[in-house]
């Protein structure tokens, strides 16, 4: 057991052993499969794995990003509705979906960069309330509104033309309906940030305030829709010519 | 030559060295797939070289010399095979199993040594080049490798030595 071995011995054992080598074939065959496997499956792998990443991180953080701004612009809009007294009825069509970033003093008030409530008493008369969330903007001096009453949207008519920048309206009473394609310089006011217009809707109806509370309103931005609260009761059913009047906006430079 | 035609010609001879050099016929087989499957990749940088061969063989040798790491979880399978040989061949293959068994338990770099010498029957040189090393340093694991198993150098060896 504990003879020397030779060198011979070694080299004999070692050629016996490499008589168990495994067929060429199967090896060549092995490696073939995987040298020559479709890449399709690795091609498309990379940008999937790298599309879930994105969207596992992404997504949430958007939602995070976007509750934060919602957060931050009720807060604001609360503050300017408390600020004006308003306390019922608001609406802000929109709200938090355009970055306010962008607005500025020269650029039209989008909806989300405002507050808009709608708020009438029981003489008939609604006051149309735009709060800023804090960045300038512009808004028509004289909005359009409509307001639907048993079915029927009726257009408002301006009360007097749209005032120049002091802020102070002409009241001669002269009632051309407001022109929705022409907007002049001169027709455009600035809402300063932070600051409330208020425009007032006065219903002349022989039956009482009009049934519905949908008003929308047009202050070059498109249209928002707001709820003027509680429906009223009407004393008569048909009228055949109720007239809604719009003031000039108070409140811009 | 292409990668086929040296497939066809010379992958046997590399199974067999992958075979003495690991001395387990499965784990030979993964090894050789590997350094294939590799060398496949860069074959025309391969193909322009003086010998192939000679790299593919030192790549199966520097795939072995790794197993422990990337084969960690590889358990080698026994290797028995009925012995159908004759009764009077009977002590030599005892003792040939012996050997092995004893060269498998040496140190990777002394097997591999042993095996690039006297199977390959490559010089110290050569097996220095394979290895990255220096001659007297694959001399010292031959020479512990030897006095392990027991084995008698010749005197020519002994010279050399």
């Amino acid at each position: 057991m504990n003879q020397p071995r030779s060198e011979d011995e070694l080299r004999a054992a070692f050629t016996a052993k490499a008589t168990e080598a495994p067929q060429a074939d199967d090896v060549l065959r092995a490696v073939r499969r995987e040298v020559y496997k479709p890449p399709a499956r690795r091609r498309w792998l990379a940008p999937a794995v790298a599309a879930v990443v994105i969207a596992a991180i992404g997504v949430p953080l958007g939602i995070a990003v976007s509750h934060g701004n919602n957060t931050s612009e009720k807060k604001a809009g609360n503050a300017a509705l408390n600020a004006s007294g308003a306390s019922s009825g608001s609406a802000a069509a929109g709200a938090g979906s355009a970055p306010r970033a962008e607005s500025s003093a020269d650029s039209v008030c989008r909806p989300g960069d405002v507050t808009v409530t709608v708020r009438r008493d029981a003489a008939g008369v609604a006051t149309l309330t735009i709060s800023s969330h804090g960045t300038a903007c512009r808004l028509d001096r004289v909005p359009r509104v409509q307001w639907t009453d048993n079915g029927t949207a009726l257009d408002a008519q301006p009360e007097a033309p749209a005032p120049g920048p002091s802020g102070s309206s002409d009241s001669s009473g002269s009632s051309s309906p407001s022109s929705p394609s022409a907007k002049a310089a001169d027709q455009l006011g600035v809402l300063p940030a932070g600051s409330t217009a208020t425009a007032t809707l006065r219903w002349a109806s022989a039956c009482g305030q009009p049934a519905g509370d949908v008003v929308r309103i047009d202050w070059g931005a498109g249209t928002v829709e707001a709820h003027a609260g509680a429906e009223s009761h009407r004393t008569c059913s048909q009228e055949t010519n109720p007239v809604l009047r719009v003031s000039a906006f108070t409140g811009l430079s | 030559m292409t990668f086929d035609e040296f497939a066809a010609t010379r992958l046997n001879a590399v199974l067999r060295f992958a075979v003495v050099l690991t001395n387990d016929r499965g784990l030979a087989e993964d090894v050789v797939q590997e350094v294939l499957i590799r060398a496949h990749q860069r074959w025309t940088q391969i193909a322009e070289m003086e010998h192939p061969e000679a790299y593919v063989r030192r790549m199966v040798v520097n795939e072995f010399l790794s197993w422990r790491r990337k084969w960690a979880r590889y358990v080698p399978q026994a290797d028995v095979e009925p012995d159908t040989r004759q009764p009077d061949h009977a002590e030599a293959h005892a003792e040939r199993s012996a050997l092995l068994a004893e060269v498998v338990k040496l140190p990777r770099r002394q097997r591999t040594v042993l095996v690039l010498r006297y199977y390959e029957g490559m010089s110290d040189a050569q097996i220095a080049d394979v290895l990255g090393c220096a001659e007297t340093t694959v001399r010292g694991y031959a020479f512990r490798g030897l006095a392990a198993l027991r084995i008698e150098l010749s005197s020519e060896m002994k010279e050399a030595t």
